[in-house]
């Protein structure tokens, strides 16, 4: 990939369902986080919006770029081919200002009695005393990008905690818990409200595949 | 406890800030916090994500490498949903870097870093990936931190307490002094567009590599060197454990895995700008030859994503009385000394590892200069769930 200069032509939806354009130069080799930084720091002070890791770990930075549900960190300038970037707050959340939109709804509901799991690689190694098991975050990084995408916008607990609570069920050993779980998923606004447009598995940016860990509550529902 | 109900300002929502206001509300202040755009926007969302035990700086400066022990045993305890610990191992490749085993083993040692070689045929038990070449290896105790949110479970903890107020999206554009104190500070809230003057009894600076700026604002000149550094991700985890090389601390000589990724880091330039929008191509090259040569086949993974952060290095300063904690690697400065302002202290340098004993500092030494006896409660106390920030009413501007 050959690093190039260019200009690019970014529309921000602001307040109030207005846009606002700006043309910057950037390196085409960074990102649309990186380029509402350069916004930012020397067109207008005043756009918001989330962002923290730059390298599509905290979740923060989703958004609706070019009508998709992507991380802006992990959206690399060089794939927009005719340099015109649209960027958008996620919907089904509250918006909070510009492209900051209040995603506690979601993250108020996930399950999860702790955020580690085990890691999938050295499973059967040796461990050095005081590990038992070598662990990793989940990875789900709360950004809401399934939610957002969602056709089904009533009525539904969503996509990411559906895979929340399936990934919980996985990891709890007490009966009474996952009983409760498994009610939580099969009251109406769970598994059965879901469409099965699966476009939550498509936009989920750490393959979380939330479409699937909720036909794996079904097949649980089925043989209930 | 002594009555308390005075109101600082913090300047700042990285790390430090955080962690200075959720020490200052469990002593019973009041705290606003300032921001300019989402908290760990700045240096802190961004660093490697190292829960150093400080193994890396035993060599170099045994007081800091202790206090790395202390706090990221700390850490463990009360953030462990922030940490993935399964421990690090320092790799010696060549005979250069075998060189320093015996006395990187019993640097850590004397930090009270339990350290401990073993046979590099029980290394590629732990780590199947390592370059088959590796002369020696030390297991000790580092780990993985999620650097948002470690951050925000500190966060959670000070809404908690319900003495905090985290005012994100909001600008300091002025400090306003009058005779030899700070009133108030201006801010513009980027949200309503509008301005707001904020009052307080004490400010505290914490905007890490922007902390020289902000204290201009205030006339005061601190002087504080912007050093950023680059990082570099790749597709899939290649290790469990963080994989430092044995040798003098360097550049890209940290592997440290997260999730489904591995980050190699990082590099070293002095910028004057704390804002960076540049990730060099030479950095991403050599990081990526570095870490080839620990884990051969990094050179198969994917590229996932490189990106850059600044540190905030302290610069030099006339008054040593004024620069506490020399002995460490953060700098906390009182402006009465040097400056003649009786109620604004800066705090410039340190690790996300060191975060809550930053906290712990700054808060003594605002007690201290109050004449207040509170005690740090944070050592011991289990910070809620990063979750928990949300819930308590995540909305831009939280009460
Ligand atoms: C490349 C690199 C790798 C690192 N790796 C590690 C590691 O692996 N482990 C580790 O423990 N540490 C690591 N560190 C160190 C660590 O990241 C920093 O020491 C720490 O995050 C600094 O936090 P801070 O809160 O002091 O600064 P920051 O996080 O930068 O916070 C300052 C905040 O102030 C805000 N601000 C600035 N001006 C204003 C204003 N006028 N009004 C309102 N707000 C303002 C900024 O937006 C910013 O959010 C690394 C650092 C770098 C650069
Ligand atoms: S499941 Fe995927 S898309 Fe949904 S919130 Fe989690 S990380 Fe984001
Ligand atoms: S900034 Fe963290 S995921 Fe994009």
């Amino acid at each position: 990939m050959v690093k190039q200069i260019k200009s690019y032509s970014i529309s921000i939806r602001r307040n109030e369902d207005s846009y606002m354009n700006f043309i910057i130069e950037m390196d085409n080799s960074l990102t649309v986080i990186d380029a509402l930084d350069e916004i930012r720091k020397k067109i207008d002070s005043s756009i918001t919006y989330r962002h923290s890791c730059h390298h599509g770990s905290c979740g923060t930075c989703a958004c609706i770029i070019n009508k998709k549900e992507r991380l802006a960190c992990m959206c690399f300038l060089n794939e927009f081919e005719d340099n015109k970037i649209i960027i958008e707050p996620l919907t089904s959340f509250k918006i909070i200002s510009d492209l900051v939109v209040d995603i506690s709804t979601m993250i108020n509901k996930l399950e999860g009695s702790t955020y580690l799991r085990e890691s999938e690689i050295g499973k059967d190694s040796i461990k050095p005393n005081g590990i038992l098991n070598w662990n990793r975050f989940e990875n789900c990084i709360e950004c809401g990008s399934c939610v957002s995408a969602c056709p089904v916008k009533s009525d539904f607990i969503g996509p990411a905690n559906l895979a929340s609570i399936d990934r919980e069920i996985s990891k709890q050993t007490d009966e009474k818990v996952i009983k409760n779980l498994k009610n939580k998923a099969f009251k109406n606004n769970g598994v059965d409200a879901c469409d099965k447009h699966y476009l939550c598995s498509k936009v989920c940016p750490t393959k979380v595949y939330p479409g699937k860990h909720i036909n794996n509550l079904r097949k649980i529902k089925s043989k209930n | 406890m002594t009555h308390n109900n005075n109101h600082v300002v913090i300047i700042g929502g990285g790390g430090t800030a955080i962690a200075i206001m959720y020490d200052l509300c469990l002593r019973g202040f009041k705290v606003t916090l300032i921001e300019k755009g989402e908290l760990t926007s700045g240096t802190t969302g961004r660093h490697h994500g190292q829960l150093h035990c400080g193994a890396r700086y035993a060599m170099g400066d045994k007081n800091i490498a202790k206090e790395c022990m202390i706090e990221s045993a700390i850490l463990r305890n009360i953030a462990p949903n922030a940490i993935e610990y399964n421990m690090g191992m320092f790799v010696a490749l060549n005979d250069d870097d075998m060189q320093y085993k015996d006395l990187f083993i019993q640097s850590c040692l004397d930090a009270d870093i339990p350290a401990r070689e073993i046979p590099t045929s029980l290394a590629f038990e732990y780590e199947k990936e390592l370059n088959k070449n590796i002369k020696a290896s030390v297991l000790v105790p580092d780990g993985t931190i999620d650097p948002w949110r470690l951050a925000i479970s500190f966060a959670a903890g000070a809404l908690k307490t319900k003495n905090a107020e985290i005012k994100t999206y909001h600008e300091v554009i002025s400090i306003n002094k009058k005779f030899n104190n700070i009133e108030s500070v201006t801010v513009i809230n980027h949200i309503t567009h509008k301005k707001e003057i904020i009052k307080a009894d004490a400010f505290i600076n914490a905007g890490g590599p922007w902390s020289g700026k902000i204290a201009k604002l205030a006339d005061i000149d601190l002087s504080v060197s912007p050093s950023p550094g680059t990082m570099l991700a790749a597709k899939k985890r290649i290790s469990n454990m963080v994989v430092s090389r044995l040798h003098k601390a360097g550049d890209g000589d940290i592997i440290v895995p997260q999730r489904q990724l591995t980050i190699i880091g990082s590099t070293q330039w002095i910028s004057d700008n704390p804002d960076i929008n540049r990730v060099p191509q030479e950095d991403i090259d050599f990081l990526q030859q570095s870490a080839i040569d620990i884990f051969p086949s990094f050179k198969y993974l994917e590229y996932h994503t490189a990106w850059a952060a600044a540190r905030p290095l302290f610069g030099k300063h006339n008054n040593t009385e004024d620069v506490r904690n020399l002995s460490r690697d953060f700098a906390t400065i009182d402006h009465k000394i040097n400056d003649n302002i009786d109620n604004m202290i800066s705090i410039v340098g340190g690790k996300a590892t060191t975060l809550r004993a930053m906290g712990e500092v700054v808060s003594d030494l605002l007690c201290k200069k109050m004449g207040l006896d509170i005690q740090c409660q944070t050592s011991t106390i289990i910070l809620p769930n990063y979750r928990e920030y949300y819930r308590r009413g995540y909305n831009g501007q939280t009460n």
